[in-house]
């Protein structure tokens, strides 16, 4: 009876914190290695999304296991949940986003809008207060963020070079 | 009264073993709820990250380039691809000033100045640098040291609030912030455990990428002459010895000292010819 209830009380209260936890890949790609070093052996490359099943972290890897096979992957391409889509982040983003220069105005200003009435309001230590001691040009902002490019441009050019 | 003292001990056992366990959960839950990796923390990051980036481009102008800024932009695109921020989107700019400089904004914005620009001798070196400042935001940096965060119940800022909030506290403070971190940007720059951090993981990010490991340190190796003379505008990447040791630990632990990989020299002096 005794031994039954030890039995119990190990198999209930230790496997729910010492079992292996989830891990996503993140990055395009996921190389495992068969050491926690770049220039060790590749085991298999798996493509964003692949869940894994991470055993510990050491340094800068996790040993992970995946179809069960053990091997190491670079901690900075896997996290803990899946990838976030970026598309629908920032679809819901961009209408805060602080936009460009409307007709008239001065593509670098310092003062923000709020600056400006609180101004000709007479609230100067609130202008003094809230003034950035920066200026800023969402113009050029928006320009920066014109140039868009597909991930499969961007690989197909890295591959191109460094294949050579 | 064996089987009492085995069955008291068997328990004990358990119990602290459990409990061990139980606290290293709890570290990683604890850990976990740390990173600044919630939706609402990810949305302020980037919406703040934009604003400042808004900030570098009231101090510089864009080198009016397209050629340089699309070739820097794949890139700097290759690169990150290969972090595990997917959520973010990353820009990438010349800004046309002859100081060595390269900046990292929250949010996934990053500048590289024309001086630097000049100095860099091939792709790799590029990689690493554009690798070196995606770490950066990939470590969330900035926001860490700000602590800004977009649950507005976190004992932090409460950024999130400040953001949508109307009034003039709200946009008062939300300025305050934004200028503490040009201020980081502009003036004081990095934290050093943060410089050698976004170097390992910049190094990692280029080398998996296929670049070659070494390239930022020989570059590093070149522009630290720089800091006390003329050209010195590298404020933001001091103890460049202190730095470049830590390279060399790094490219040890991780397997890549000796190897050598793709430098890339032809294709970078086609694009930028300045």
């Amino acid at each position: 009876m005794q031994k039954k209830a030890v039995l119990l009380f190990i198999l209930i209260f230790i496997p729910s914190y010492s079992q292996a936890f989830d891990l996503y890949v993140n990055s395009i790609k996921a190389t495992i290695y068969h050491d926690p070093s770049i220039g060790s052996k590749k085991i298999t490359v798996l493509s964003k999304g692949i869940k894994i099943q991470g055993l510990k972290l050491e340094g800068y890897w996790y040993k992970v296991v995946h179809n069960g096979v053990a091997g190491w992957v670079y901690k900075f391409m896997v996290k803990k949940t899946p990838p976030i889509d970026s598309n629908n982040l920032y679809a819901k983003l961009r209408s805060s986003f602080s936009r460009g220069r409307s007709l008239g105005q001065s593509a670098r200003k310092r003062p923000s809008a709020y600056t400006t009435t609180a101004a000709a309001r007479g609230l100067k230590e609130k202008r003094k207060r809230f003034s950035s001691k920066y200026l800023f040009d969402y113009d050029s902002l928006e320009k920066m963020e014109a140039i868009e490019i597909s991930p499969q441009d961007a690989i197909g050019f890295l591959e191109e070079g460094v294949s050579k | 009264m064996k089987k009492q003292i085995f069955f008291l001990s068997s328990m004990l056992f358990s119990l602290l073993l459990g409990l061990s366990f139980a606290g290293d959960f709890r570290n990683r839950v604890s850990s976990f709820k740390s990173d600044y990796s919630n939706l609402a923390d990810i949305e302020t990051e980037i919406k703040f990250g934009r604003d400042l980036a808004a900030r570098i481009l009231g101090n510089y102008h864009i080198l009016e380039n397209d050629k340089i800024n699309y070739y820097i932009n794949l890139i700097g695109k290759a690169v990150s691809l290969h972090g595990r921020r997917a959520e973010i989107r990353y820009y990438f700019a010349v800004l046309d000033t002859n100081e060595i400089n390269a900046f990292a904004v929250p949010g996934g914005y990053v500048f590289i100045t024309k001086g630097l620009l000049k100095e860099i001798e091939n792709e790799a070196q590029l990689a690493a640098v554009l690798g070196h400042e995606i770490a950066h935001i990939e470590s969330r940096h900035v926001i860490k040291e700000l602590k800004i965060r977009g649950d507005k119940n976190s004992a932090a800022s409460g950024l999130a609030a400040l953001i949508g909030g109307s009034t003039g506290s709200f946009k008062g403070a939300f300025t305050q912030m934004l200028d503490n971190a040009a201020d980081i940007l502009f003036k004081r720059g990095y934290l050093i455990k943060d410089e050698i951090e976004a170097d390992r993981l910049g190094i990692l990010m280029a080398s998996v990428a296929g670049y070659d490991p070494s390239a930022l340190k020989i570059l590093l190796n070149k522009v630290k002459h720089f800091e006390s003379g003329s050209k010195a505008q590298a404020s933001d990447h001091p103890f460049y010895n202190v730095r470049i040791d830590e390279i060399n630990n790094t490219l040890k632990a991780n397997g890549l000292w000796g190897l050598t990989s793709a430098l890339v020299k032809e294709r970078y002096h086609e694009n930028i010819n300045l």
